[in-house]
């Protein structure tokens, strides 16, 4: 299980937002995407699904060229949380079945429902399954879509900024949940943040964007105070606290004229 | 607030008596559609008692008068009204998901407006406008046939425009809504300019038209109405999953496999459809198509795997009951439902805002 990316290219209008993007990606792993607002980190995850066509370049999942795929075959294949969610008036099960949409024929099957209280079980929501989706707090809602994304049965799943607008404790839960269920279910998770200390203590891999490219990538050593400078413009530290990486910002830095 | 996470069986349990409560309330909207049919062919200006009413359904007994009542008048009439309570709900649900829009419905696009213009075209323009009086009941035009094939005309034309903005321009449902009422201004202006230099028959005939009347239907007219209605409810319910899907937004919709632009393209088109086959029978029906489905997401929430046949349900249930109001208040004259529909929508429609949790979602 794989997902290789290359050449990926992709331009809203004449603005050129995604340049050349190339990676590979291991399954059990879970990858950071990480740049300043507007460097292309979610148009990369929108493109690599086909939510957004790409003007050039392909994406392969265990080998097989996914433009190929039906969008049904795709939903298979890519989970997807958007970055964005909010309540409708529906249970959170419910919710969570929906998932199964690309596996469901003419209704719903023993599998389905069996999958679903799986997945429901992995993140924690059976308590909640029969309450309505708008009267869940907001890191109830995020665990919701990491749900369906999973009910999908996804190889590789792809999250936008799943630790936004949660506090502390739900980051902690909802990081916690992606992690075990890319290593449990083996496969390549994908997620953009902007919180570098949790990219640091969860992450395997990292892609730094700049510009709509690939600035570095590879494992934890690429994420240095020179490697953030030049991604950030932010001047940091980062030291050792209770054995884990801990990011700490000093000042900000003019950019480099022409960066 | 800690809850003891049921065990598997028990989730199980409690989510079929989820399903089962929603089945009910479905099948209690049907209990309810079938009464309101019953006492539409009961209640009227000419007495018929329910045992009359069996009679002169199995065509047993000799009154004739029943019989002709029954057969001609009140059975068309009911029939017709069920259909397109039924269409003007399941239209109403879908367009208001496909268009993000809480209060979308055939005259926000306009297709109302389009249809009336189109009658005016008729009446005016083609001559089919003269009113003949009938010694009771309201008014009847001399040429239906041609006004009903214009305001379907003109309808059409409203959705082929639409349509064709949506997918050549690739407009987003917000400004698709705008384009709906900006050709709603446009039929309008269009239909008073035709007034304008109409006769005074004329303007009456065509005034009358746009009051929606549910005996104006024929047997041949409601055909086609269940034909059209029919086919998009199958389309519909084969899409129930999708909707599903629209709801939480379009990137979700297309990551869990749904082709977004094209399904809202082909559901405005079955929806619309439905709508002009309405109208252009009918006359404009007001919000039945904005509370049916506000009714049902009240008891049975936005899941379209009962939304669906509850806004059907309930749609065709609401425009008889408004029917046999029109029929009872100042018997014997018949008032158009049109008209009751909106009296009685507006308040109930106000009420269902200000009492759903959530707000105006």
């Amino acid at each position: 299980m794989s997902l290789d990316v290359r050449g990926l290219a992709y331009a809203y209008g004449r603005h050129q937002v995604l340049t050349d993007i190339a990676f590979s990606l291991p399954p059990a792993a879970l990858t950071c995407v990480l740049g300043v607002n507007g460097s292309g980190k979610s148009t990369l995850l929108k493109t690599i699904n086909r939510i957004l066509r790409p003007a050039a370049g392909t994406v392969l999942v265990d080998g097989t060229d996914i433009a190929r795929c039906g969008r049904r075959e795709l939903a298979r294949r890519m989970g997807y949380m958007p970055q964005q969610t909010r309540g409708i008036r529906t249970t959170v099960y419910d919710a969570v079945m929906l998932g199964r949409r690309a596996h469901i024929g003419w209704d719903l099957c023993a599998t389905d429902h069996e999958i679903v209280r799986r997945v429901m079980r992995t993140i924690h929501l059976e308590h909640l399954a029969l309450r309505h989706t708008d009267t869940l707090s907001g890191g109830e809602l995020q665990k919701v879509a990491i749900a369906r994304a999973l009910a999908q049965e996804p190889r590789v799943l792809l999250l936008d900024e799943p630790l936004n607008h949660l506090d502390v404790v739900n980051q902690l839960e909802v990081i916690r949940l992606i992690h075990r269920a890319t290593l449990e279910l083996e496969i390549v998770s994908v997620m953009v943040t902007h919180d570098l200390n949790s990219a640091l203590r969860w992450g395997d891999r990292f892609i730094l964007l700049k510009n709509g490219a690939v600035h570095a990538y590879g494992d934890r050593s690429i994420i240095t105070p020179a490697a953030v400078r030049e991604v950030f413009h932010l001047e940091v530290v980062i030291d050792e606290v209770a054995g884990m990486p801990v990011v700490v910002p000093l000042d900000t830095v003019a950019p480099a004229a022409g960066a | 607030m800690s809850c003891t996470p049921p065990r598997p069986a028990d989730l199980e349990i409690r989510y079929r008596e989820h399903r089962r409560r929603n089945l009910a309330l479905i099948l209690l909207t049907l209990v309810g559609a079938g009464g309101v049919f019953v006492l539409s062919l009961h209640c009227g200006s000419f007495p018929l008692p329910f045992s009359a009413l069996v009679d002169a359904l199995l065509q047993r007994g000799g009154d004739t008068t029943a019989a002709h009542v029954l057969h001609h008048i009140r059975l068309p009439r009911t029939c017709a009204g069920l259909l397109a309570g039924a269409g003007l709900g399941l239209a109403g649900a879908v367009m208001q998901t496909v268009l993000r829009n809480p209060l979308a419905s055939p005259f926000t696009l306009g297709v109302s407006q389009g249809a009336a213009c189109g009658a005016a075209f008729a009446i005016i323009v083609l001559g089919a406008g003269s009113l003949q009086s009938a010694d009771a009941g309201p008014a009847v035009l001399l040429s239906p046939s041609l006004v009903v094939g214009t305001a379907f005309l003109g309808a059409v034309v409203t959705v082929v425009v639409l349509v064709l903005l949506g997918a050549v321009r690739g407009l987003n449902p917000e400004s698709l809504v705008l384009a709906g009422v900006a050709l709603s201004a446009f039929f309008g202006a269009a239909t008073m300019l035709l007034q304008y230099f109409a006769s005074d028959t004329q303007v009456a005939a065509s005034v009358f038209w746009t009051f929606g009347d549910l005996g104006k239907a024929r047997w041949p007219d409601i055909a086609l109405m269940a034909a059209v209605t029919g086919t998009a409810f199958l389309f519909f319910h084969l899409h129930r999953w999708d909707y599903n899907a629209l709801l939480w937004g379009d990137d979700t919709a297309r990551s869990l496999g749904v082709a977004a632009g094209r399904l809202r393209f082909l559901s405005l088109v079955a929806a619309s459809l439905v709508c002009a086959v309405t109208i252009a029978f009918l006359g404009i029906i007001g919000f039945v198509g904005l509370l049916a489905p506000h009714l049902m997401r009240l008891l049975v929430g936005q899941d379209y795997r009962y939304l669906l046949p509850g806004a059907a349900l309930a749609g065709g249930a609401l425009l008889v009951g408004a029917d046999i109001l029109a029929r009872l208040l100042l018997a014997p004259v018949i008032l158009p439902v049109g008209i009751l529909t909106s009296f009685a929508g507006v308040p109930m429609f106000l009420y269902l805002l200000i009492s759903r949790p959530g707000g105006s979602r």
